[in-house]
């Protein structure tokens, strides 16, 4: 064996031996291996692994250090540095996080997503001018993501995100957004955010009974996200019981959710209740046509 | 005293096109004046205040409850014409009597004002209209009123108002225009439901847990009904909500119907605004006015709140502190009680995102007839020290933020030196008698802080007498008018955080020397007003009299 493949090798070693762990949920094993491994002999494909793992569990500044380091290394890898940048601006480093934005935008124009976090930045700063005109670059080259791709999660895409955002900047400014909101919503109709908004844009016009049926399904849809946050936090500690009691709470919240009924319908199936599971599917399907792709490769997994 | 001494034009508040013409007109003398007045900041830390150390508990802390620490009030408890201080604490309230020229004595004893009960905040007012200040603490257990007996001690007042939980912010005022004042209590968490030893992380640090997820406690209404007798009123009148997590209440009429509405500030649960429909009767509108979420419809981790009219439109705004990474949120009042999150176009997003906020406070610390915000800071995790790679220190500074006259804001240094605390509780008075408003900082495991206003040349000191209203006059609306400015207030005690201010207006008045007019609406109806007051500084007003001689 060459040298080169040897030294490959050795290389891939902890790499797939922190990847088989995190992917048995053993994330605290998995960055015990890549701190060892980045000590021993940084890499960016190593640092940039455990960036992720410290992110997952909390660790963010730790992970915006690590990703930095990686980027050191391997300073062309774009969405690194888009990565980057969100962390620094969840963490409040909006310097920081522009800087980072601003580079990555450099060498992969337009990067929608890194121009919505630097739409979050200038919006935090007040500087509304600049923030608009980023979230508009953003919505214009962020395609819609499928319904069944963003369904299993309990954060909204990137593309809804984004067009609320430009709302709320664009309602900072004095515009009319409800036109926006209402195509934001069609797609995400339990986006709690957007439908707040238009329900204070609808009262604000003197719309009373529309705003204060759109501030009912917003209450609807914070109580059911609340749920669902808990579900979800019960069903990653393993108690599953209580996470189908938090989604069932959801959809008693909200009838319909088209997440509530996917999560406990995920949850009943991995816990062999076939025939609830199946109708709360077949539900969700009518509500939510494009979760088609979705049902159908829960249905078979069973 | 000189214009310089004065601080009427702190740093920033000069405009630039002012600084050109001066420099241009090449007024050489007038650079000393330049630099005095751009480099001195409002306030001067005072060096020394009092023996007073709040104790939270140990350090982990093992609870939230070891977190909240606790208020300060501003009372003058003897009648003595000066402003003493009360201080909470967990097993040893103080209160000194303020003994001039800096100058303050422990009279707990006594007065009778000490109490061994878990204390957290307090709440000043005439109870019971006979001419002195009484004063309730609220504690992490039953609840104690002081009738101030008016010969400078106090009296426990047994039962009534005990409200046995985990109280926190608490505010009198008259609810039913009936000339009484009522109380409403913020309660806080329900500890009986709560696992103490239970430990969660904030980020990787290992911290005790909450708020979220752990029981909110419902707030108690009491309605006054004379003698210092009081009846909890909470469900019939319409403010029972199981499941917030209330800090501070502000009553405060926000429609101007003579009827002051219920605002709580709680924690990672909807804010509450409960609009007064009369005979003690409130409708819950905490989520169609607005004020209930920030704009984006998120529940904050509501922690301080004041009100006051920001931008000049005479009306009253309101302004809530928060959690690190989330804005202190200003919510401007559009009539109609409909509410704009108004915090990024005020210029106030950007500078409070890195503080965790608590006491805050609307005054006019330059003089120039509008309101600043004051607030006090300081994260809840100790543990932080030892966590710099996460970029929230324990031990912040406060902040001052400067209005235009219109409202927009901008940060300004606040004091002569700057100080790293764990800020919690406020309260305002004037202690030193030099025409500025004072600002008391009550910090964790601490000793409090004490910002001495720096004074300027033109103000009015407002105080009123009601005598078909409640005594305080709380509640009354005060607009002053002067050099073309119309301003105004409320006469409101409890705000800031868990703690309660004089019972004094004050006005700046820019460059303007007297008040063209001065007019008090009364919640009774009673209108006074007062024309052409010069070369006074303070004013009392009398319902039905007018302005006191």
């Amino acid at each position: 064996m060459s040298p080169v493949i040897l030294a490959a090798l050795l290389l891939a070693q902890p790499l797939e031996e922190a990847r088989e762990l995190a992917a048995r949920g053993e994330f605290e094993a998995a960055k015990a291996v890549l701190l060892k491994e980045v000590e021993r002999s940084p890499t960016a494909p190593a640092l940039a692994f455990l960036s992720q793992l410290q992110v997952i569990t909390d660790a963010i500044p730790q992970g915006a250090q690590s990703l930095s380091r990686a980027l050191e290394l391997a300073p062309s890898q774009y969405r690194w540095r888009t990565t980057l940048g969100a962390l620094y601006y969840r963490l409040g480093k909006l310097d920081e996080a522009e800087r980072e934005l601003r580079r990555a935008i450099g060498e992969s124009p337009p990067l929608p997503v890194a121009r919505y976090y630097l739409a979050g930045v200038f919006k935090a700063r007040g500087d509304l001018a600049r923030a608009e005109e980023s979230a508009r670059l953003a919505v214009e080259h962020m395609p819609e993501e499928p319904v069944a791709e963003s369904l299993p999660r309990l954060d909204f895409s990137l593309s809804v995100n984004a067009r609320y955002m430009l709302a709320e900047i664009e309602a900072d400014l004095g515009r009319e957004v409800e036109d926006l909101l209402r195509r934001t919503l069609r797609v995400e109709p339990t986006h709690p955010g957007a439908r707040y908004l238009l329900a204070r844009s609808l009262l604000k016009r003197g719309m009373k009974e529309e705003g204060r049926n759109e501030l009912a399904i917003f209450d609807r849809s914070k109580r059911a996200h609340e749920h669902l946050q808990q579900g979800l936090n019960f069903s990653h500690a393993g108690n599953h019981e209580r996470a189908v009691a938090e989604y069932r709470l959801a959809l008693e919240a909200y009838p319909d959710h088209p997440r509530a009924l996917f999560f406990l319908a995920r949850e009943l199936v991995a816990r062999g209740f076939g025939e609830e599971s199946q109708s709360l599917l077949t539900r969700l399907v009518e509500v939510e046509p494009g979760a088609e792709p979705l049902v159908v490769s829960l249905r078979q997994s069973r | 005293m000189s214009t310089v001494e004065s601080g009427l034009r702190p740093r920033g508040k000069l405009p630039y096109d002012l600084v050109l013409l001066m420099l241009r007109s090449s007024a050489l003398l007038l650079l000393p004046y330049l630099f005095l007045t751009q480099a001195r900041p409002p306030f001067t830390l005072a060096e020394s205040f009092v023996p007073y150390r709040n104790d939270s508990g140990p350090i982990p802390k093992e609870s939230i409850a070891n977190m909240t620490g606790a208020g300060v009030c501003v009372i003058d408890y003897d009648l003595d014409g000066d402003w003493d201080v009360y201080f909470p604490n967990r097993g040893e309230n103080q209160l000194f009597r303020n003994e001039g020229a800096g100058h303050f004595e422990d009279v707990t004893t006594s007065a009778g004002a000490g109490d061994d009960g878990w204390a957290g905040g307090c709440a000043v007012a005439d109870a019971d209209n006979d001419g002195d200040p009484d004063l309730y603490v609220t504690n992490n257990g039953p609840n104690v009123l002081f009738r101030n007996d008016g010969d400078g001690t106090f009296s426990q007042v047994e039962g009534a108002v005990s409200s046995p939980g985990w109280s926190t912010g608490a505010a009198f005022g008259d609810l039913d225009n009936d000339g009484l004042l009522d109380l409403y209590v913020a309660n806080y968490i329900d500890l009986s439901r709560v696992d103490a030893k239970a430990r969660c992380r904030y980020f990787t640090i290992d911290v005790f847990c909450g708020p979220n997820g752990l029981p909110g406690s419902p707030d108690t209404l009491y309605h006054n009904r004379g003698g210092l007798e009081f009846e909890d009123v909470t469900e019939e009148a319409g403010v029972y909500r199981p499941d917030t997590r209330g800090f501070s209440v502000i009553l405060t009429d926000l429609n101007f119907d003579r009827l002051p509405e219920i605002h709580v500030a709680n924690d990672a649960t909807i804010d509450l605004l409960f609009e007064n429909r009369g005979g003690m009767r409130f409708e819950d509108v905490s989520l169609q006015s607005g004020v209930g979420y920030s704009g984006s419809g998120m529940e904050q981790s509501s922690m301080g709140s004041t009100a006051g009219d920001y931008d000049g439109d005479s009306d009253f705004d309101l302004y809530v502190t928060t959690f690190q990474r989330d804005y202190n949120t200003l919510f401007r009042n559009e009539g109609g009680l409909f509410f704009q999150d108004a915090t990024v176009t005020s210029g106030l997003s950007l500078p409070t995102l890195d503080r965790l906020g608590w006491g805050t406070h609307s005054l006019d610390v330059d003089f120039d007839g509008d309101l600043e915000l004051f607030v006090a800071n300081g994260h809840i995790y100790p543990e932080l020290v030892s966590h710099p790679e996460i970029g929230e220190p324990y031990a912040q500074e406060n902040q001052l933020f400067l209005n235009d006259g219109r409202g927009r804001f901008e940060e300004a240094r606040l004091a002569d030196r700057s100080i790293l605390r764990v800020g919690r509780g406020t309260a305002v008075g004037d202690l030193d008698e030099n025409g500025a408003p004072d600002v008391v900082v009550n910090n964790l495991d601490d000793v409090p802080d004490l910002y001495l206003g720096r004074g300027g040349r033109h103000f009015v000191r407002v105080s009123l007498v009601g005598t078909s209203t409640n005594r305080d006059g709380l509640g009354a609306v005060v607009r002053v008018r002067s050099g073309g400015i119309e301003q105004i207030r409320e006469m409101r005690l409890s705000d800031g955080y868990l703690g309660s201010n004089e019972p004094v207006l004050h006005f700046g008045l820019g460059e303007a020397s007297r008040v063209d007019s001065l007019e008090v609406a009364w919640p009774s109806g009673t209108r006074d007003r007062c024309d052409g007051i010069e070369g006074r500084k303070n004013v009392r007003v009398k319902e039905g009299v007018g302005c006191l001689p």
